[in-house]
């Protein structure tokens, strides 16, 4: 259609009569008057046709007749007041049925504007006689593209016209009207049309209206007809992004979803929480869908700290992320919906020209608040030492000269400049979309690139993607999809490993020099693995490779019926390869040491869906859903190891001893049947109904099979007749919803008693006692309540305050047990836990443009308070672990250690509270109590972003925060070691010991005194609340200032948009805590467990459209 | 989809149910349970270094990677990694030995052969059991001699392992011995193969039960399995001339009993090899005082080499009993010839039977200094000459810290720059139960904490 066809509606004409003109005037004129509409080819508008004279009334057919047929045209009706002129010649049945089918199509896609203009069409001449004239003009969209198809009419009449393939129009008004230009997917404007001959447009896509649509599970659905709580996230908040995955572009931007790794590796793969830590032995992630296809999701990598298959994924292919989180959005996913899912919706191609897009993004990062820890040199060093000899009793010429012998004290090492860097960063995509309307496509190319602020640490991503859809008939169609990618990691040991490098930055005492007098490197010290050779000879490889293949089909046997198949495999691949060079390190006695590890994950994928939808006379509307699925995952790995390497070369073929080789294979599977059912009433009242049945191979056989169910209700307040006069509301909508799902996020064979293998002895094949047996183990069942409100008002504002309450029971629990069962944990269904909490989502206009280039001002806000609290427990009795006491009435994360109690003024002595009524102190470590300290968790966190625009000038400001959560530095205990590590090559002591420490009697501080070989402080087993810190922060996550290059620029160098910014990640933090000297993001778990240090960064980038 | 799709079975472990149903599960079975010996934890390294680290035998260099401190320093804690390591690893022995015994003992077999090889590895199986919680109560209880009824506190006696979830209490220290001797005793009922390398043989079982009574003070019994053992003609002490070379060796002629470690299968970088030797951690060293006890020539010095720790002491007595610790293949030796000529010199010195004592401890005296003179020490000197022996003899085999509590001795731990003076009786002798176990078990009257470790 549209190609080579204009059509037009009425445009009333007063005036003269010319004796000939052409067909198109003489047409224009007959339209008003018959209230018809013509369609015919524009070449057929020039040709000259006598004037159809000052005529009596007469049949449109005669005149049409006396018009057309001298000119050997014809006309036909297609449907009414509609006719299509054409050459007699011309036009075969077919393409006029075809023509037909697309004006049936057109009106139903407008079915509240077209009755209404055809009604009012009697009206026509009633309008106000006035001035009339001819307005021209161009219809565009915010990117300068001309915009097709566009309804432009007359405000109060059912006169208009749409604007053509160029996005032009002509239409014919008087001075006093108003037009409007309408057009889906963009914000409505309102021209007055005054003395104005040209009226040129851009239309603002209007954001607001597309949310309407939200993808939710197998299925896309109104947000007005929506019973559950999901949120969706346009790809303007993903793409471009400098992270490497879109989960980490969620932190602060979605009500109820914490997204924290703690780790500044790229690539890292982050602790995801939808409302909460739903459980405690089983997983707490959410579960992952690209494109309806449940993917493995984490770190599949056997020797990287962090990885995630997740980050994968191109943001730049993703076309909106949607975050499922109660149980009415949920349930129909069953075993696997209670810690929420997350819906990946990627591009797919678009009819009309083939649009590419490019962009490039080139930066810089460094670590965030390196000043509150630099390491102390050895002049500091030293004098610390030195006084702790004196503080040790020794006179302070014995204390100087027993020092100053064994400190070399012309080498002070930096360590942090040595293991430190500014890491580059760089990202490109090129994508393209085009197709007609039976076949389209999506494709694109992006390479990705980041290096840590740690040497030795960097990521590199490569993506590939397909979409594409074809419409093999009008009931059936095909779409199919192939995404490749691959990320490659180098990465270095983490935590307490003598090769990390974070670790040497404050350990390594500053009088180790990094190489030695010729030049080669100091391994005189850390046990030889000097940080900066390590990360020069060793190699820490992972190779991750994805590969994401679907293909589905829709048949629709009715307008109401439906049926979808879609199969799907999911292929990750991680080839894997370490090496320990023969000089220093692990491997030093070995001539080298190299390991070879890969692992794979076959996931595949079926699901059938029987779709119903149906509306009766617009009042009561049905839809129903029937589907079946069944999922299995395979997992298999294989490693090799090999030692005694020759010089230079690394591949296992390059050693001479072999040491090890394994492999290993593994499976789960489920098979589901669900079904959803809605019904709704006026679209006021909606009722959701969800049930599935899932089967999973880990559980019992007897207690394999589990139902899960849910009912959500929706109340459209604003379609009351009540509310209707209330303009300035645009929405009320209360929600409620509550239902049950479950999580089998465990081990493949945790019901079973085993006996694990490979406990080999003396060459000889063995195996030992594993795992406890539990034929009884079953599903953890997640009783999800939700209640929810939504506003819109004045167009300007739009909120949503949620509360909720979850409830997980039959907790799937790693329970310590006595050691003398012979297992020290079992897993076993125990225990309650509740996650309940408010989340509140604010959108405003805060100044909004009436033209366009005018100044805007956007803000979005969200706020989340989350209490977690365990209800039961096994016996009631509390869980102590990793520092942490779970109880019932306590939160999950509670911190339980000995309480600090500061420094004696006196003695200089470090004091502890004996108990927790913190009554008492002693200088007796171990007289002192652990008790409850505080949770890792926050009282609130959420983020605000604002927006302001001017002309082509952008500027995006991104807050988040979190707050009242402790979190708890594990290597506190090495790091402060108040002169207990003596002169050791790993002593180095922290600049707070050095600015605040006891000195002399009357000194007021928290620090103890240094004590050389210290042993009533600085013991690496003395933990207490000396580590533990106040986590809260606010921070400028983003900040964005773009600019728009002018059009006329633009258009001489032939490109559609074109677009340049500079944007900076995590510039500035505020954190409460003066005396945390690190970066306050951490694990969920509120833990600091010497990862790669969290980072900010600069970076400059392009668009360019074409 | 039916119900085969939901069927997947585990293909790296079997079903506990039917995990030991013939004499190749019963092998591999208790192939693991060997293999749970070899844990760093136990055998592999903190049980046999202990007892040397926290008396005068061995200390942590002043250049260390920071493990084992709290037991060189005598500060021992509650919520010690190689506390709960060691109790852990012990009890998971217990309850391999345990599950083997029970589905070990259901098993009959009609040929001969193989009822005798059933046995062999039931008895196996006993024996690990006894030698276990002797360890247990060796390391968590005062000595047996510590009470007049040996009624004072040891460790929870289980024998059965796999079902319902228990929370025991601590039994004493005297039905811990009961139940050792009673295994040891049942074991020698089953055992069959004479010697058996890197695995338990009878003489095995008679020598580690011996050495039991030792420290039941039963010198008789003591005395009487030491001479079988000694008159098996199984074993034979190694040659001064190929003394040092043997710690080299796998199975020399005089070990008895050893925790084998290949290069493929050891606690690689968690050797205790590796923690002595200076091409690992080499974090351990000997003490100057008992490298100054050996006479000049006693071929067991040799087993010292003097020389510099990198970057930490300048003279330092560098620990090479386990030889091959860069490769981490070093066997770590349960029992051996050497040590059950102690038993019965120490046996025989307490009856009275002097002539037996001196005779014993001079076998050994001489074969490492052939030139040493004749013993001829009496009383309470030849008693004090034959603990000294055995510090001599078994220095780094893990037997100090619990000869000397035994003996009821004082014991100098003796530290890189001080010597910390400990006093018998002492509550720090023994390691506190871990706290994780505290934590754990639900049974707080029962399962109570050593004296001195309140906290």
């Amino acid at each position: 259609f549209g190609q080579d066809i204009a059509y037009l509606y009425a445009q009333p004409q007063k005036g003269k009569p010319a004796q000939t003109q052409s067909l198109k005037e003489a047409l224009a004129e007959l339209e008003p008057k018959y209230n018809v509409s013509f369609i015919y080819k524009d070449k057929l508008s020039k040709i000259n046709v006598n004037s159809p004279a000052e005529q009596e009334v007469s049949s449109l057919e005669k005149v049409l007749n006396s018009l057309l047929e001298p000119k050997g045209l014809v006309f036909e009706k297609v449907r009414k007041n509609f006719y299509i002129i054409r050459s007699k010649s011309e036009l075969s049945a077919k393409k006029l049925k075809k023509i037909k089918a697309s004006l049936k199509e057109e009106t139903s896609k407008q079915p509240t504007e077209n009755p209404k203009r055809l009604k009012r069409l009697d009206n026509v001449n009633l309008r106000i006689q006035q001035e009339q004239k001819v307005i021209t003009g161009t219809v565009k969209d915010e990117n300068g593209a001309a915009l097709p198809g566009v309804n432009i009419m007359i405000k109060g009449s059912s006169q208009g016209t749409i604007s053509d393939i160029d996005g032009k129009y002509k239409i014919q008004v008087g001075n006093k009207d108003v037009l409007v230009f309408s057009f889906i997917g963009y914000a409505s404007q309102e021209v007055e049309v005054g003395s104005q001959k040209e009226i040129s447009v851009t239309l603002l896509s209007d954001v607001k209206q597309l949310s309407e649509v939200l993808v939710v599970a197998y299925n896309t659905q109104s947000k007005a007809s929506f019973t559950g709580s999901a949120v969706a996230i346009q790809n303007d908040k993903l793409e471009k992004a400098p992270r490497a995955s879109f989960q980490e572009s969620l932190q602060g931007n979605v009500a109820g979803v914490q997204s924290m790794s703690g780790s500044g590796q790229p690539g890292a793969n982050p602790n995801v929480r939808i409302r909460g830590i739903g459980s405690i032995t089983a997983s707490s992630t959410p579960l992952y869908v690209v494109d309806g296809i449940p993917v493995v999701n984490g770190d599949i990598s056997r020797i990287a700290n962090s990885a995630n298959t997740i980050a994968g994924i191109n943001n730049n292919d993703i076309e909106s992320v949607s975050i499922l989180k109660d149980a009415a959005a949920t349930s129909i996913y069953g075993s696997r919906g209670a810690n929420g899912v997350i819906l990946i919706t990627t591009k797919s191609g678009k009819a009309g020209k083939t649009k590419f897009n490019a962009n490039a993004q080139y930066g810089f990062s460094k670590i965030t608040m390196a000043d509150r820890n630099r390491p102390l040199n050895t002049a500091e060093m030293t004098e610390l030492l030195i006084e702790g000899r004196v503080n040790a009793g020794k006179s302070p010429e014995d204390a100087r000269d027993f020092i100053l012998a064994r400190v070399d004290t012309s080498v002070s090492t930096d360590w942090f400049d040595e293991i430190t860097r500014t890491g580059k960063y760089q990202q490109y995509n090129l994508s393209a979309s085009g197709g007609n309307e039976k076949t389209n496509f999506y494709t694109s190319l992006g390479y990705y690139e980041q290096e840590a602020t740690i040497i030795g640490v960097d990521y590199q991503k490569l993506n590939a993607k397909v979409n594409l859809r074809h419409q093999a008939s009008k009931k059936l169609n095909f779409n199919m999809g192939l995404a490749f990618n691959q990320q490659l990691l180098h990465t270095v040991s983490d935590e307490g490993s003598f090769a990390n490098p974070v670790r040497a930055m404050y350990r390594l005492a500053p009088w180790n020099p990094v190489y030695n007098e010729d030049g080669s490197f100091n391994t005189g010290m850390n046990s030889t693995y000097n940080p900066v050779g390590i990360v020069a000879k060793n190699t820490k490889e992972s190779k991750l490779y994805n590969a994401l293949g679907n293909i589905g089909g829709r048949y629709e046997f009715a307008d109401f019926l439906s049926f979808e198949s879609k199969a799907s495999l999911d292929f990750n691949f991680a080839d894997e390869f370490q090496f320990d060079n023969p000089e220093f390190g692990a491997g030093r006695n070995d001539n080298g040491r190299g390991y070879a590890y890969t692992t794979k994950y076959v996931n595949w994928n079926v699901t059938n869906l029987l779709k119903f939808s149906h509306s009766i006379q617009g009042v009561h509307g049905i839809n129903v859903t029937l589907g079946q699925e069944a999922q299995r995952i395979d997992k298999s790995t294989s490693n090799a190891y090999a030692i005694n390497f020759i010089p230079n070369l690394e591949t296992l073929d390059n050693a001479s001893e072999y040491k090890d080789a394994a492999s290993s294979k593994t499976a789960s599977a489920i098979a589901s049947y669900f079904v959803n059912a809605g019904y709704n009433f006026r679209e006021k009242y909606y009722i959701n109904g969800t049930f599935r049945r899932d089967g999973s191979s880990r559980f019992g056989r007897d207690v394999r099979y589990a139902n899960f169910w849910s009912v959500g209700l929706a109340w459209n307040l604003h379609k009351e007749n009540f509310l209707k006069p209330l303009d300035w509301i645009n929405e009320l909508k209360l929600r409620s919803s509550y239902g049950i799902n479950g999580n089998q996020g465990i081990g493949n064979f945790a019901s079973r008693g085993l006996y694990g293998t490979g406990n080999n002895y003396n060459g000889q094949p063995g195996f030992a006692y594993t795992q406890r047996e539990n034929i009884g183990l079953t599903w953890e069942k997640n009783k999800s309540f939700n209640l929810g409100m939504d506003v819109g008002l004045w167009q300007r504002i739009t909120a949503s305050v949620e509360y909720y309450h979850r409830t997980t029971s039959d907790l799937l629990l790693d329970v310590p047990v006595s050691s003398t069962n012979g297992v020290t944990n079992y897993v076993d269904n125990v225990g309650e836990m509740v996650n309940k909490g408010w989340e509140i989502t604010l959108n405003t206009e805060n100044i909004k443009s009436q033209t366009p280039g005018g100044f805007n001002w956007n803000t979005s806000f969200n706020f989340t308070q989350n209490k977690n609290e365990i209800t039961a427990l096994q016996g009631d009795d509390p869980i102590i672990e990793n520092g942490f006491i779970r109880k019932v009435g306590g939160d999950f994360y509670q911190h339980y250690r000995v309480g600090y109690a500061g420094v004696d003024p006196q003695t200089g002595d470090a004091l502890w509270y004996t108990d927790g009524t913190k009554t008492e102190t002693t200088n007796k470590y171990s007289e002192a109590e652990r008790f409850e300290q505080g949770s890792a968790l926050p009282k609130f966190y959420g983020g605000m972003t604002n927006t302001l625009s001017y002309k082509g000038f952008t500027l995006s400001v991104q807050l988040n925060y979190n707050w009242g959560n402790k979190v708890y530095d594990i290597w506190g205990i090495y790091t402060h070691s108040d002169g207990s590590r003596t002169l050791s090559s790993t002593g180095n002591m922290s600049r707070q010991i050095y600015e605040r420490r006891w000195q002399k009697p009357g000194d007021i501080t928290d620090i103890p005194k240094v004590v050389y070989s210290n042993k009533q402080s600085g013991r690496s087993s003395q933990s207490s609340t000396r580590f533990l810190y106040d986590g809260s922060f606010i921070r400028l996550r983003d900040i964005t200032l773009s600019y728009q290059i002018p059009k006329n620029v633009i258009n001489s160098l032939r490109l559609s948009d074109a677009r340049v910014y500079v944007r900076g990640n995590n510039l500035f933090t505020y954190v409460k805590d003066d005396k945390l000297d690190r970066d306050p993001e951490t694990t969920i778990a509120g833990q600091f467990d010497q990862l790669i240090p969290i980072a900010k960064q600069i970076l400059f980038g392009i668009d360019l459209s074409f | 989809c039916g119900d085969s799709f939901l069927e997947i079975e585990p293909q790296q472990s079997a079903d506990v149910n039917n995990a030991i149903v013939d004499l190749p599960s019963m092998e591999a079975a208790l192939n693991g349970t060997y293999s749970a010996m070899q844990s760093n934890s136990y055998y592999g390294r903190s049980f046999t270094l202990i007892p040397d680290l926290m008396a005068d035998n061995a200390f942590i260099s002043s250049q260390n990677a920071g493990r084992y401190l709290n037991f060189d320093a005598f500060v021992v804690q509650q919520n010690s990694g190689y506390v709960s390591g060691l109790w852990n690893q012990i009890y998971e022995v217990i309850a391999n030995t345990n599950l083997m015994i029970q589905a070990g003992e259901k098993l009959t077999f009609e040929d001969e052969d193989n009822q005798e090889d059933a046995n062999q590895l039931i008895g196996e199986a006993y024996t690990i059991r006894a030698l276990a919680y002797f360890d247990l109560l060796r390391l968590f209880g005062q000595p047996y001699n510590f009470t007049a009824d040996a009624g004072h506190m040891g460790v929870p006696v289980i024998t059965t392992s796999g079902g319902e979830i228990i929370n025991p209490g601590r039994d004493s220290v005297k039905k811990g011995y009961e139940q050792v001797v009673s295994d040891f005793t049942k074991a020698l009922s089953l055992l069959n193969k004479e010697k058996n390398n890197g695995k338990i043989s009878i003489n095995a079982a008679k020598g580690l039960l011996a050495r039991v009574h030792l420290y039941m003070e039963n010198w008789q019994s003591a005395a009487d399995l030491a001479t079988e053992v000694i008159e098996s003609g199984k074993f034979s002490l190694v040659s001064n001339e190929a003394f040092v070379e043997s710690w080299a060796t796998d199975f020399p002629a005089e070990s008895i009993f050893e925790i084998v470690n290949t290069l493929v299968d050891n606690p690689s970088t968690n050797a205790l090899s590796y923690f002595y030797h200076q091409k690992g951690y080499g974090d351990a060293l000997a003490t100057k005082e008992l490298y100054q006890l050996y006479e000049a020539g006693d071929v067991r010095q040799k087993l010292i080499k003097v020389g510099e720790r990198e970057d930490g002491e300048e003279t330092a007595y560098l620990v090479y009993k386990y030889p091959r610790g860069s490769s981490r293949e070093d066997n770590i030796r349960v029992i051996g010839l050497p040590e059950v000529y102690l038993i019965r010199a120490e046996a025989s010195a307490e009856l009275g039977n002097e002539a037996q004592a001196q005779e014993d401890v001079q076998t050994l005296i001489q074969r490492a200094l052939p030139s040493a003179p004749d013993v001829t020490a009496t009383g309470d000197a030849l008693k004090e000459l034959i603990q000294t022996e055995r510090r001599k003899e078994l220095a780094f085999e893990g037997h100090r810290l619990f000869d000397l509590n035994r003996r009821k001795m004082d014991v100098n731990i003796i530290r890189t720059n001080e010597v910390i003076v400990a006093k018998y009786p002492n509550d720090r002798f023994i390691l506190p139960i871990p706290l994780r176990e505290l934590d754990a078990n639900s049974n707080n009257e029962g399962m109570v904490q050593n004296p001195g470790y309140d906290n």
